[in-house]
């Protein structure tokens, strides 16, 4: 601003006149009032106390309850046996990973202990884990593994990935009510999702906030209240990459002709493009909070980019599965990939102007 | 249930420190000054030498041609070496008081620099690790320093992409990291043979280039890059990995040797372990030999091992760690991303550690790059 106004100032009496205009309408437009940040009082603390309050803990709550649900479908679907019972299971199938695609992107803290990312969703399965360990689960008959032995296995099999592959067969309705153990895996497996998910939303609420609310107090999770905004802006940056490098570019292959759609998340129950939107809605779910800490022009190159991207998401028909496979809807996931890269580096600069570094060592290591 | 025990029981995996306020050196409590050397970048993207002068809390950095890697310093003058990173073609070497070069030095045809090297003790060779870029191959390369550093022998590592070595105690025998990633620099950082890669550790001869000595892991952990390692004064060499498979693999990151047997992989315990996030940035023996120290940057985090059984000893969150050089007995620096050095002291009898933000200036807002050396 104050090199646009020095600049002009110089000598003209027209442009003097035109630049205290530009000025005036950089104000109202919002530039220099107290709605966007100035690099020097961000008061991080309060970003980062709403972004919990505000963004993850209701993600965690929601989570719990779509998970519930998921649990009590299960089991009247096992009661029941009927089309009505399994139509609730998928049902609340969905709304669980919903919730679970609007919440994974908080990587640290109570989600790192007990491998309980992995227990909720163990993708990418390249060497199909959760086939053979789910086969030989539900081949086994065994009671006491649902039981007493559950916590010792295998976590590609607790999750909500498991669940798709008994929810989403040729005839999983039969499936599962010829065989009552194959429907006892499944409620075993949606109680496991409920508990870890109570767990998260109950630790969060309990013994996180506190460390964002003092976050430089002796002995806390973090060091100072930037080590904790690093964090959580990590967590909304970060995710771009997994969208971009596992979501697409890897179903994608090198070139057309060489797409797998099988290596698409959630393919089974045809959900993939609405997880990468789920993923992308976070993002937008944060703009007004991000607005509060980033600089007018970071804010605004952020909100277009997001814009571009949504809008490529908008343009591939549902389900991706099978748009994948078609040369128009292939051009447009490349584009994607594109504005996706820029809208990682968009944030990344623009929460760096901002004092907040996201990593060098862990980005780029030898 | 307070944060302090929540710290313990949920997240036991972050050792609870006992967090002192950050201290400039020459304060309270640690008055030793001591000299490190660290490459670094800055926020525009250019690359330094930083020199850190803790007695007065002063970096000062030289700009350098390209981002290096590990500084090397000199055991006998004021002097240290800067090897350019993978693929790097020059090697700098400064003396360390006035930040002069003396000597500027380009990888020869068909060569490229991988980052690391070392001096041997009476500091007359230099000996770097680097690609044969028409064959692909790791070579060990020795310059006389007494002839300008001149090429005097030059024999394969016997591997591919060899990357941190270092030398035994007689000085006869070099140590190498053969991490088995094969790139070129037309293709950049690729990696061109992840699925045939085979990584070792090499002990070879120095004067006959000979190799005595040659470790692979199992043939189900090949993916597992050995790219970092030490030596404590019992020839117990420490080695730290890369995992280049599967994101869920759950794989040890860190392993011992000893002459004569076959590598021994160790684990920190699981959640420790994925925290490492298949990646180990650097490692470090403190002075006494006794503990070491690994970097997991990904992971932000540090963790603290016992020499004598292997043992896991602790682990400390640590934002975008990775440097370590060793300030005493049980005591370690480490440098990070943002620029910032702690201090970490290991109590020998509990097992817990202390850790402390040492306050520098700088002229400039670095990152400091993966290795810290003392000078």
């Amino acid at each position: 601003m104050k090199i646009l106004m020095s600049g002009v100032v110089k000598g003209n009496r027209n442009l003097r006149l035109v630049s205290v205009v530009i000025a005036m309408i950089l104000l109202l437009c919002g530039y220099g009032s107290s709605t966007w940040a100035n690099e020097t009082d961000i008061n991080w603390s309060a970003f980062n106390i709403k972004l919990v309050t505000q963004q993850i803990i209701p993600g965690y709550k929601a989570m719990s309850a779509a998970t519930d649900s998921l649990e009590q479908s299960s089991k009247q679907l096992c009661l029941l046996k009927d089309d009505a019972s399994l139509l609730a299971v998928k049902v609340a199938f969905h709304q669980s990973m919903d919730a679970w695609q609007s919440i994974q992107y908080v990587n640290f803290g109570p989600i790192e202990y007990a491998m309980r990312s992995a227990s909720l969703q163990f993708w990418p399965d390249k060497k199909n884990h959760i086939g053979k360990q789910l086969n030989q689960l539900v081949s086994s008959k065994d009671t006491a593994r649902l039981a007493q032995k559950f916590d010792g296995m295998s976590v590609s099999i607790k999750g909500l990935p498991a669940i798709e592959r008994l929810l989403y067969t040729a005839d999983s309705l039969t499936e599962l009510s010829q065989d009552p153990y194959r429907c006892q895996v499944l409620q075993r497996i949606s109680q496991n999702a409920s508990e870890i998910s109570h767990a998260l939303s109950s630790e969060w609420q309990n013994f996180m906030l506190a460390q964002f609310e003092d976050a430089s107090g002796i002995d806390g999770f973090f060091e100072d209240e930037i080590d904790a905004a690093t964090a959580l802006l990590k967590t909304i940056v970060e995710p771009i990459e997994i969208v971009r490098d596992l979501k697409l570019k890897r179903p994608l292959g090198s070139q057309f002709g060489k797409q797998k759609f099988k290596r698409l998340e959630s393919w089974r129950s045809q959900r993939s493009l609405r997880n990468i939107r789920l993923n992308i809605k976070v993002i937008e779910n944060s703009l007004p909070l991000l607005n509060s800490v980033l600089t007018y022009g970071d804010a605004n190159r952020i909100a277009k980019q997001l814009a571009k991207v949504t809008t490529l998401i908008d343009q591939i028909p549902s389900p991706l599965e099978q748009s994948i496979q078609t040369e128009s809807a292939y051009e447009v996931l490349i584009q994607l990939v594109t504005q996706l890269n820029l809208l990682h580096k968009n944030l990344e600069q623009g929460v760096s102007k901002v004092g907040i570094h996201l990593g060098f060592n862990s980005r780029d290591g030898d | 249930m307070n944060r302090r025990t929540f710290t313990k029981g949920l997240l036991a995996f972050y050792a609870v420190p006992s967090v002192v306020p950050p201290i400039a050196f020459g304060g309270n409590g640690y008055s030793q000054a001591i000299c490190l050397a660290s490459a670094s970048t800055d926020r525009s993207g250019k690359h330094y030498l930083s020199l850190l002068n803790t007695a007065n809390k002063k970096v000062h950095s030289v700009q350098l041609p390209g981002r290096a890697h590990h500084v090397i310093s000199h055991p006998k003058l004021a002097v240290v070496a800067v090897v350019s990173r993978r693929p790097g073609y020059f090697l700098t070497i400064f003396n360390r008081h006035t930040a002069e070069v003396t000597h500027t030095i380009n990888a020869e045809n068909d060569y490229h620099f991988f980052g690391h090297g070392v001096y041997s003790s009476d500091g007359r060779y230099l000996i770097t690790a680097e690609n044969r870029i028409s064959t692909g191959l790791g070579v060990i390369v020795i310059r006389d320093a007494l002839t300008d550093y001149r090429v005097v022998s030059r024999f394969p590592s016997n591997g591919i992409g060899p990357h941190q070595i270092k030398l035994n105690l007689n000085e006869d025998v070099i140590i190498v990291a053969n991490g088995g990633i094969l790139t070129h620099p037309d293709r950049g950082r690729e990696k061109l043979n992840l699925d045939t890669m085979s990584p070792s550790l090499d002990y070879i001869d120095v004067s006959s280039g000979k190799v005595l000595e040659s470790h692979k892991l199992s043939a189900d952990l090949h993916q597992i890059s050995i790219r970092h390692i030490d030596v404590n004064q019992q020839e117990k060499v420490v080695l730290v990995m890369q995992y280049q498979g599967d994101k869920y693999d759950d794989v040890p990151l860190v392993g011992v040797h000893r002459r004569g047997e076959s590598i021994k992989l160790l684990r920190a315990p699981n959640d420790i372990n994925l925290k490492m996030k298949q990646y180990c940035g650097s490692v470090c023996f403190d002075a006494g030999g006794e503990y070491f120290a690994v970097s997991s940057p990904k992971g932000d985090l540090i963790t603290f091992w016992r020499a004598e059984d292997n043992k896991f000893v602790s682990a400390s969150r640590c934002r975008d760690a990775c440097g370590i050089a060793s300030s005493g007995v049980a005591e370690f620096i480490v440098s990070n991303g943002l620029g910032e050095l702690y201090r970490y002291a290991i109590s020998r009898k509990l097992h817990v550690f202390e850790k402390q933000k040492i306050v520098l200036e700088s002229d400039h807002q670095l990152a400091f790059d993966n290795h810290l050396s003392l000078v």
